[in-house]
């Protein structure tokens, strides 16, 4: 990673305990502890790769052996990413709930929160509401639709993108049938 | 000691604005690592065995290939970025099971041949330095290779690879200081000089075969997602591709100039990695053995391990293991272990006393053969709205894909006609 000499130098200060001014770039948002021989990263920054620049930032640094990095995004940086849902396929709903707390342990990001669909009307409408908010069109939900017919739970998170990975990989560790996402929204942007 | 502390100060101000230069090591992912992957120590003795025994006669079909690659590696990533799945995921849940695992069959067995392919050319440049027998490597390489993609951090690793793969940026000057004929060079760069023989088509089957690789598909697809740029950022995922599909295909470009105007205008056909380290000759002279030999084992250090990591990737995603490199070994064993033995049966076929050259014309055959099949998969599903929303497949992307496909069915139609006709 090629690190500007003005970071550099702020981080070698900010460890040295000699640093009095803002990060050049992130200003007052970060907040950097030392214990022992380890850095420990707190604050908000507004960017999902932000949280992995400042880690290689401090990382660089010649006498940093190991980062704690316990940096968050902005609740209102939502709005900078496009939003996507994902979909999980369970055989009952005890699995299904066991999912939603798994879930809830590994995002990064605020969100609405995962729940649980049946194979009810509410549940047809709240899939038809994310398939055209993911302009995948109803053809984007039937195989979900049919899993709902069959009697299965689905386990469904509208979440920022970059946290949807974060999601699957929680998801991977369930008794989960399929993991699948629609297509990340459009126009978050504007949201 | 605990020191704590709050900056103090004026609020932050916008990042810095990066130079050309430094956006490009700022974007640097999968697209850059599978340029280099793309020149594995396979492709280069393709390179070469295609100028030495075809001259400058198949130069087009690198121009041609180029755009088509960036098409093929850019749809593989929209397809990774898009769905966050991987590309062996996408095909079992849009075409079923009876689809995705024949395709990844064909796939691990492509794989594999090519991983054996790759160990006996790293051993053989090795033996070219010390004399001592290739054989002997083989197990050595293939320790190093799995402990640094099983237990290290490779995605730090193979950036450093990247930089000995720049070794082979020598054939551009080599290619210069052999002082080819640029007005023939031209002509067969634009004019494509086709010749109906069997030699001409497996070249070109070869050379296609070894630029637009499945495997490659696989790990952009996979890459991607785990790179976490997102649909926002797919600006910098093409950079990011492109940047290194030209940096693979100019260096194949000039292997292929520079063999051809040593070797094969001397008719010296390559039979060994000394053969081919000639074609360096007229740039570094006596050191052309070794500077060959530095570029061939930085190739296959990087090469090698994304094509245990794809083969992980075919695998788990037909089976639904879970899988990445981001995950320790423990936590994705079914993965981990997959990488493991497409190593150790690489080194079976690279220490069975299978023909090396064999296994690499198979695997290329076979890639060849797959490749068509997998790019059809791929943007048939890149064009689904149902599953890409508002991102599918651009008007370029799909014709790219699209020609690529036809492409590449004509060179495997040529060469099986040719083979069966005995021309």
């Amino acid at each position: 990673m090629v690190v500007d000499n003005a970071i550099k130098e702020w981080w070698t200060n900010a460890l040295l305990n000699e640093m009095q001014s803002a990060h050049p770039v992130f200003g007052n948002s970060i907040e950097v502890r030392i214990e022992g021989e380890t850095v420990i990263l707190t604050g908000t920054v507004d960017r999902f790769e932000q949280i992995e620049e400042i880690e290689d930032e401090a990382r660089s640094i010649d006498f940093v052996h190991d980062v704690v990095n316990k940096l968050t995004v902005t609740s209102t940086a939502h709005s900078l990413y496009h939003m996507q849902t994902v979909i999980a396929v369970f055989p009952d709903d005890e699995d299904a709930k066991l999912a939603c707390h798994a879930i809830e342990t590994a995002k990064i990001h605020e969100s609405s929160g995962p729940h649980t669909l049946h194979g009810d009307e509410t549940s047809s409408a709240d899939l038809a509401e994310r398939a055209k908010a993911a302009c995948v069109g109803q053809e984007g939900i039937q195989r979900h639709l049919q899993s709902l017919q069959e009697g299965k739970v689905l386990v469904i998170d509208r979440v920022p993108e970059d946290d949807a990975l974060r999601v699957i990989s929680a998801l991977e560790g369930s008794r989960a049938l399929a993991i699948e996402t629609l297509a990340p929204e459009p126009n978050a942007f504007e949201e | 000691m605990v020191a704590e502390r709050k900056g103090e100060g004026p609020p932050a101000a916008p990042p810095p604005k990066s130079s050309g230069f430094r956006r490009i090591l700022r974007i640097a992912g999968p697209g850059i690592i599978t340029g280099g992957a793309d020149n594995d120590p396979a492709g280069i003795a393709t390179y070469s065995t295609v100028g030495a025994s075809t001259g400058l006669s198949q130069l087009w079909l690198l121009v041609i290939s180029l755009p088509l690659l960036i098409a093929v590696q850019g749809v593989a990533a929209r397809l990774g970025s898009v769905t966050k799945l991987g590309l062996a995921e996408l095909i079992r849940i849009q075409f079923g099971k009876k689809i995705a695992f024949p395709v990844a069959l064909l796939a691990v067995v492509a794989n594999v041949a090519t991983i054996g392919a790759d160990l006996v050319a790293m051993a053989a440049v090795l033996q070219l330095l010390t004399h001592i027998r290739l054989v002997f490597f083989i197990v050595p390489l293939v320790v190093l290779m799995g402990y640094v993609t099983i237990f290290q951090n490779f995605k730090v690793i193979q950036k450093v690879m990247l930089w000995l793969v720049l070794v082979f940026l020598t054939y551009i000057v080599a290619g210069f200081m052999a002082h080819p004929n640029w007005g023939r060079v031209l002509v067969d760069t634009v004019l494509p000089p086709i010749q109906p023989n069997i030699a001409y088509f497996s070249g070109a089957v070869g050379l296609l075969g070894t630029t637009i690789t499945p495997y490659l598909f696989f790990w952009q697809t996979a890459g991607e997602r785990e790179e976490r740029r997102g649909v926002e950022r797919l600006g910098d995922t093409y950079l990011d591709i492109a940047s290194g599909m030209v940096i693979s295909n100019v260096i194949a470009y000039f292997i292929v100039v520079s063999t051809a105007s040593t070797l094969f205008l001397h008719h010296k056909s390559i039979q060994t990695a000394a053969d081919a380290a000639q074609a360096l000759q007229p740039f570094a002279g006596s050191f052309a053995t070794v500077i060959f030999s530095i570029g061939i084992l930085g190739a296959g250090l990087l090469a090698v391990p994304v094509l245990s990591v794809s083969t992980g990737y075919i695998i788990a995603g037909t089976l639904g293991w879970r899988m990445g490199l981001g995950r320790q070994a423990f936590s994705a064993p079914g993965f981990y272990s997959v990488i493991a033995l497409a190593l150790l049966a690489g080194v079976e076929l690279a220490i069975s006393g299978f023909s090396p050259i064999k296994a690499l014309f198979y695997s290329q055959i076979v890639d060849g053969l797959i490749a068509p099949i997998i790019l059809t998969l791929m943007i048939v599903m890149a064009s689904r709205r149902a599953l890409m929303g508002a991102y599918v497949a651009s008007r370029w992307e799909k014709i790219g894909v699209w020609a690529a496909v036809v492409v590449m069915t004509i060179a495997d139609v040529a060469l099986v006609y040719t083979l069966v006709s005995g021309r």
